[in-house]
């Protein structure tokens, strides 16, 4: 047999292996978000991560939510139709029933929000959720949390912070939000970008990560910040709070009121604070609402 | 096996085998070996030759989550996993019983034989018939290889049902927002995916909506078909006035169209129950919308379609209506001129009404619905004893079928009385007739 033979004959072998071993793998749940502790009344929306692609049907047969004495309760969440998984079915979004979040709707008035601010809760999912490859969860998950008064106001984004940035250094750039952000869609919606002299806004590459359960972001990036660069904070306006009130408009607004300032805004743009090469001085901050860059 | 595909394999692979002994060797032969071709064309060997690739190169989509014929015989598929509708032209085949009622008792026997799975492995999506033939296509997401695949079955009312080849001649829109920089967050791949909850067809244009899983918000999409070009569709933005005081986002989970006050409308079913009108017209504007809030269709009430078809009453007087079905409660059956004279839900205490609601219909526990032809609607369920799943028909006006409720006509010794055999007995020979049973 020649080499190459023997080769392939390995390949198949270990794929053989690794096969066997994926299809063994035992789902877990590796999150349940909102992280935060503390949730809004009005929270819209639970998302489900596991660690393996799970079966779609039913979710409301898999999960429970009770109250912390142990009380059952019901018709809280969506019996969506059509369930709301990830690509990779990795990931579940569960919404509370929107017609008990809103306010004004028939629902919402008669039999008011499913939680009650101050009272504590617990959402667990259940053994019986089976993965694609028919492995069963081995043990229950249960995210806890309290209840805060509701949230109906966007998200202030003249209370974002960032930290300093310093030329020349990879240095971490810190952006703490106001209160805590979907962070689903902070993956997505928040980005560093570069302004340069005739050419279109650069997205900076580096490394985020989300602490504070979504209202922390920090920013690492890949190569050092750059002197006499600008660079921005990007945020798409559709980013959302704990209760979906995003940075365009509130969840729910009063036709009487005036719209937000970045209604119909695709962007939000805030030029970051940047120290000078030489460590001098310090750049004014300025805030650049829907500048188009 | 195309790249794209092999690249979803890989994706699911890892998915699959996330922090796994295969996952950290692939990737660190890939890194030995220094080029992402090698570590692709590695993963395509071992994905090749541990029979990971049973899926045709030629499948054009890689999901099928809702079924919509136009008035001839292209079938729209919406795609949510490829961000896609896919538009096939299809054949209208010889259909013997068109016409006649569904009556499949145990189509899951029928599907699992054909498709080699057992009862567990598959989901049922959607449910469309093709509005020459009177065939039913049932849309399905079936387990293999540790992921879904997409698969249609055909079904015609003599029981015969066969796989449509999903590679077949197609158009494609890509419907999807265009998808974020390539950029890693923490080494993540993004979970956003929009999921199509309904298609409609109306006029030349395709009326689609959809949820997504990470925004609460309600975009309308509107595509020309034939499609002209991959981004050809505008995306509206449409709120509905709880009240005089507030508007509010939400997801439109159902919809249909229907003409009343000279000119064609958007009936359309939130997630939040209210039921909103909107004139097409006023989507030319493509930006924020408010659409007429008409009523509400009840808490725990999730809208499974909606059919615009023409309604009938004892009189024999003929009147256009939508039938809107819903996943657990009987379903509702709304005069669109009720729903042209309805005014808006305009404060807290109209909700005490709910607007206007039509009439129920004894139409419950159908997990899809479809319109049939002029006389029928068809729809899936599943036996609640045996949970078999069953394709049958209903006589649209009427919205039951008489074989499955035991009366006393049916005793032996019952005669009809004179009243009953000029009113009663006629409805019931025909319901029999179409339901394949003697008539007395």
């Amino acid at each position: 047999m020649k080499a190459t033979q023997l080769s392939k004959w390995g390949f198949i072998l270990l794929a053989m292996v690794f096969n066997t071993v994926a299809a063994s793998v035992t789902p877990e749940v590796v999150a349940i978000y909102p992280r935060a502790n503390e949730l809004p009344e009005n929270t819209l929306k639970f998302q489900i991560e596991f660690n393996v692609p799970m079966r779609e049907g039913n979710f409301l047969q898999h999960i429970q939510l009770q109250s912390i004495d142990g009380e059952s309760l019901s018709g809280v969440f969506f019996d969506n139709v059509y369930e709301l998984w990830s690509d990779d079915h990795r990931q579940i979004t569960i919404l509370v029933d929107p017609g008990r979040v809103k306010t004004g709707l028939k629902e919402n008035l008669k039999r008011g929000r499913a939680f009650t601010a101050g009272r504590e809760y617990k959402l667990s999912v259940l053994t019986n959720w089976r993965s694609l490859q028919g492995e069963t969860l081995q043990k229950v998950y249960t995210k806890t949390f309290t209840v805060i008064p509701e949230d109906l106001e966007s998200p202030n984004v003249s209370l974002i912070k960032t930290s300093l940035i310093k030329a020349g250094s990879t240095d971490l750039l810190s952006i703490t939000f106001p209160e805590p952000l979907d962070e689903q869609q902070i993956q997505e919606y928040v980005r560093i970008v570069s302004v340069r002299e005739h050419q279109p806004t650069q997205v900076v590459q580096g490394k985020f990560t989300i602490e504070s359960f979504g209202k922390v972001l920090n920013f690492v990036p890949r190569i050092p910040w750059e002197a006499n660069q600008i660079y921005s904070l990007r945020i798409d306006t559709r980013l959302e709070d704990l209760a979906s009130n995003n940075l365009q408009a509130k969840f729910d607004r009063p036709t009487t009121e005036k719209k937000g300032e970045l209604h119909d805004q695709p962007f939000y743009y805030r030029t970051l604070n940047q120290e000078t090469a030489l460590g001098k001085g310090i750049k004014l901050n300025t805030v650049n609402i829907g500048e188009k860059i | 096996m195309t790249k794209s595909r092999t690249i979803a394999h890989i994706r699911t692979l890892r998915a699959n085998s996330q922090r796994t002994i295969f996952d950290v060797c692939l990737m660190m032969i890939g890194k030995m070996m220094k080029t992402k071709i090698t570590q692709l064309s590695l993963a395509m060997l071992i994905a090749g030759i541990s029979g990971m690739s049973a899926h045709a190169a030629d499948n054009a989509i890689e999901s099928a989550n809702v079924l919509e014929f136009n008035d001839k015989s292209v079938l729209f598929v919406g795609d949510s996993q490829g961000g896609n509708i896919v538009a096939y032209e299809t054949m209208a085949a010889n259909n013997p019983k068109k016409g006649m009622s569904y009556g499949l008792f145990d189509l899951s026997s029928d599907i699992e034989k054909l498709l080699g799975v057992k009862n567990g492995d598959y989901l049922i999506k959607d449910l469309a018939l093709h509005p020459e033939s009177n065939e039913a296509y049932i849309a399905l997401s079936v387990i293999e290889d540790g992921q879904y695949q997409p698969k249609i079955v055909i079904a015609n009312q003599a029981g015969d049902v066969r796989l449509m080849d999903l590679g077949r001649k197609h158009t494609t829109l890509n419907v999807k927002h265009a998808p974020a920089e390539s950029f890693m967050f923490y080494d993540k791949v993004n979970g956003r995916s929009l999921t199509f909850t309904d298609i409609e067809y109306h006029k030349g244009k395709l009326y689609i909506s959809g949820l997504s899983n990470q925004d609460f918000k309600s975009s309308l999409r509107v595509a020309d078909y034939p499609f002209t070009g991959k981004a050809s569709f505008t995306s509206v933005e449409i709120y509905h006035a709880v009240h005089n005081q507030n508007e509010t986002r939400a997801p439109i989970r159902t919809l249909t169209i229907a003409n009343f006050n000279g000119e064609d409308h958007i009936v359309a079913a939130y997630t939040c129950t209210p039921l909103v009108t909107i004139p097409l017209s006023a989507l030319k504007d493509g930006k924020h919308i408010v659409g007429k809030t008409v009523s509400e269709l009840g808490y725990g009430n999730t809208p499974l379609d909606m059919i615009s078809f023409t309604g009938q009453d004892m009189k024999q007087n003929k009147f256009p209506a939508i039938l809107v079905t819903n996943k657990e409660r009987q379903a509702n059956v709304l005069p669109v001129e009720g729903i042209a004279a309805a005014s808006a839900i305009s404060t807290p205490s109209g909700f005490a009404s709910a607007g206007f609601t039509g009439y129920a219909v004894p139409l419950s526990g159908l997990s899809q619905v479809a319109d049939q032809d002029g006389y029928h609607i068809a729809a899936l369920r599943r036996n609640a004893e045996s949970g078999k799943l069953e394709l049958v028909s209903y006589l649209k006006n009427l919205f039951f079928r008489l074989s499955e409720f035991q009366g006393e006509y049916e005793m032996p010794n019952f005669s009809y009385t004179e009243a009953q055999a000029k009113s009663t007995k006629p409805f019931q020979d025909m319901m029999k007739k179409d339901e394949g049973y003697p008539t007395k």
